[in-house]
């Protein structure tokens, strides 16, 4: 009996072209809005005059060169160090110590009290004692950094490790594990995705307490966008506040792109985990 | 069993209380570090100044601007949310800016502020509000769009009119994220107001911490630093007593 047979992968075909196709009218539509922006932008820049909104062309072409001409990149990169410096120091005391407390109870009740209590705490109101107890140098701006982002990778490497001991605890003991080999080759592989969150979280935080910082003490790049501000050099100003905005930007979906990956691995393991059992 | 859990819990967090104070005492009654004022000074000039109302007027004028920044905040975010919730289109070009928006950081702005909306309550408003309504969109809309379509489905086949499916249906079935957004925006507009009275315009709390900083009061800067931890405990723990009590029903269904 002869059949008459669609031809092979006609309909993914037919299913690529409509994503194609809805792909395009999503691209479309965000390019008229975001379009619009920015022509309402130069509207109201050419009514109210360069004192007020500078244009989108004396940004680009006076405000972006001046960043890499006048030493702006240079002033930023400092801070960026500064970020660094505040975000090593905090991963490494948060990622650890967030470990523990997921590992045992009394860690647990003994820090998270502390660290609940600060996190409600406006951080910006810690900033005049920060200043009295370790002044107004590097170690200020580093700190309010730890400070800022602290708790999300502490939080969030808690929760991942709790939740995976309690996970795998059946499979560490029908394994034979020891302790440090059940941490080392089940739970933390396992927990690795949500410390990135924290990471990721920490991050995008950590950024914003790198400009109160600065702001607040008037050096680097906070002390130039006063500067700026106050001189009304609004396409300088503004090419320089991008530039922030752009690199916070990166850096939380550099580490959310790894985190999509990261999780996409965990759930395939799982799967196949699923599949062999 | 679970006694015994307990009980080790309360022990240690007693303990983690008893050993932060006693680090506190420790180091203040050292000597070396004159910035650290005595437990008993610091609790003194507290209670002092919350009764002189030293604390209260300035905590006044702070939650007055948090409150109405949060309220402008609520009602642009969840017109907002429950537009991009509902609608796939206008999710597919909006969510990309209140993404970008959401992890922009702010302060960058501060230094120009005054330009465009002034240093007063204007500026410490937009902080606020901007501090706070890009969470009341993404909660707003996730928590539409995690609706039972099967509900909806339903009311549709009884002929509900549109309006009565999103009265009836769809917006009590968001409430719970909406809350939690509305929970989460809380902390943020204590935490931008601080920010503007601090950073844009001193005034209120921002300014009592700033003087105690700046004469190096140190007993008035630290109880005030205990206050505000105090005060955003407060609030932080009436929205969620309010969230609860709103969500009765839900968790009487889940039952």
């Amino acid at each position: 009996m002869s059949t008459v047979e669609a031809p092979v992968g006609a309909a993914p075909l037919r299913l690529r072209a409509f994503r194609q196709r809805r792909r395009g009218v999503v691209w479309t539509r965000r390019v008229l809005l975001y379009g619009a922006i920015l022509v309402a932008w130069q509207l109201l820049a050419l009514k109210e005059g360069p004192f007020f909104l500078p244009t989108l062309d004396a940004i680009a072409f006076d405000g972006v060169p001046a960043v890499f001409t006048q030493g702006y990149a240079g002033t930023f990169a400092e801070s960026l160090q500064q970020l660094a410096i505040g975000l090593v120091i905090c991963y490494a005391v948060a990622i650890p110590l967030g470990m523990l407390i997921g590992l045992s109870r009394i860690a647990d009740r003994f820090v998270m009290p502390f660290a609940d209590a600060f996190f409600i705490t406006p951080t910006a109101a810690l900033l005049p004692l920060v200043i009295l107890v370790v002044g107004t140098g590097l170690s200020f701006r580093v700190f309010v950094v730890v400070l800022f982002a602290f708790y999300y990778p502490l939080v969030n490497t808690a929760a991942g490790v709790r939740y995976n001991v309690a996970k795998y605890r059946e499979l560490s003991d029908s394994l034979c594990l020891s302790g440090p080999a059940k941490l080392w080759k089940i739970v933390l592989p396992a927990s690795a995705p949500y410390v990135v969150v924290g990471v990721r979280l920490g991050l995008g935080i950590a950024v914003q307490g790198m400009i109160v910082a600065e702001l607040w003490v008037a050096v680097g790049t906070g002390s130039l966008l006063i500067n700026l501000g106050a001189q009304r050099r609004l396409p300088e100003f503004f090419a320089l506040t991008g530039m922030v905005i752009v690199l916070s930007l990166a850096l939380t979906e550099l580490v959310r792109a790894y985190e999509r990956r990261l999780f996409a691995r965990h759930q395939l393991e799982v799967r196949l985990d699923a599949t062999q059992g | 069993m679970r006694r015994r859990a307990k009980a080790v819990d309360v022990v240690a967090t007693v303990a983690a209380f008893a050993l932060f104070l006693g680090v506190w005492h420790v180091l203040a009654s050292s000597g070396s570090y004159p910035f650290i004022p005595s437990i008993s000074q610091t609790l003194t000039t507290l209670v002092t100044e919350i009764a002189n109302g030293g604390l209260l007027r300035p905590a006044g004028e702070t939650l007055q601007v948090a409150g109405l920044g949060l309220l402008i905040a609520a009602v642009l975010g969840i017109v907002v949310g429950v537009v991009t919730g509902v609608s796939r289109a206008w999710s597919q070009v909006l969510d990309p800016l209140v993404n970008a928006a959401y992890s922009t950081p702010i302060a960058v702005m501060i230094p120009i502020l005054g330009i465009y909306v002034g240093l007063e309550l204007r500026g410490k408003l937009f902080i606020v509000v901007t501090f706070c309504v890009f969470v009341i969109i993404m909660n707003t809309a996730a928590g539409i769009r995690q609706v039972d379509p099967g509900l909806v489905e339903m009311a549709r086949s009884l002929e509900m009119s549109r309006w009565k499916v999103y009265r009836t249906v769809i917006l009590p079935g968001a409430m719970p994220q909406v809350l939690t957004g509305l929970r989460i925006a809380t902390g943020r507009a204590v935490q931008g107001v601080l920010v503007a009275e601090l950073l844009l315009n001193v005034s209120g709390l921002g300014y009592y911490l700033v003087i105690a900083g700046s004469s190096f009061d140190t007993p008035r800067l630290v109880a005030g630093t205990l206050f505000v931890t105090l005060l955003a405990f407060v609030v932080l723990f009436v929205v969620g007593r309010l969230e609860r009590r709103a969500l009765r029903w839900k968790a009487f269904e889940a039952r």
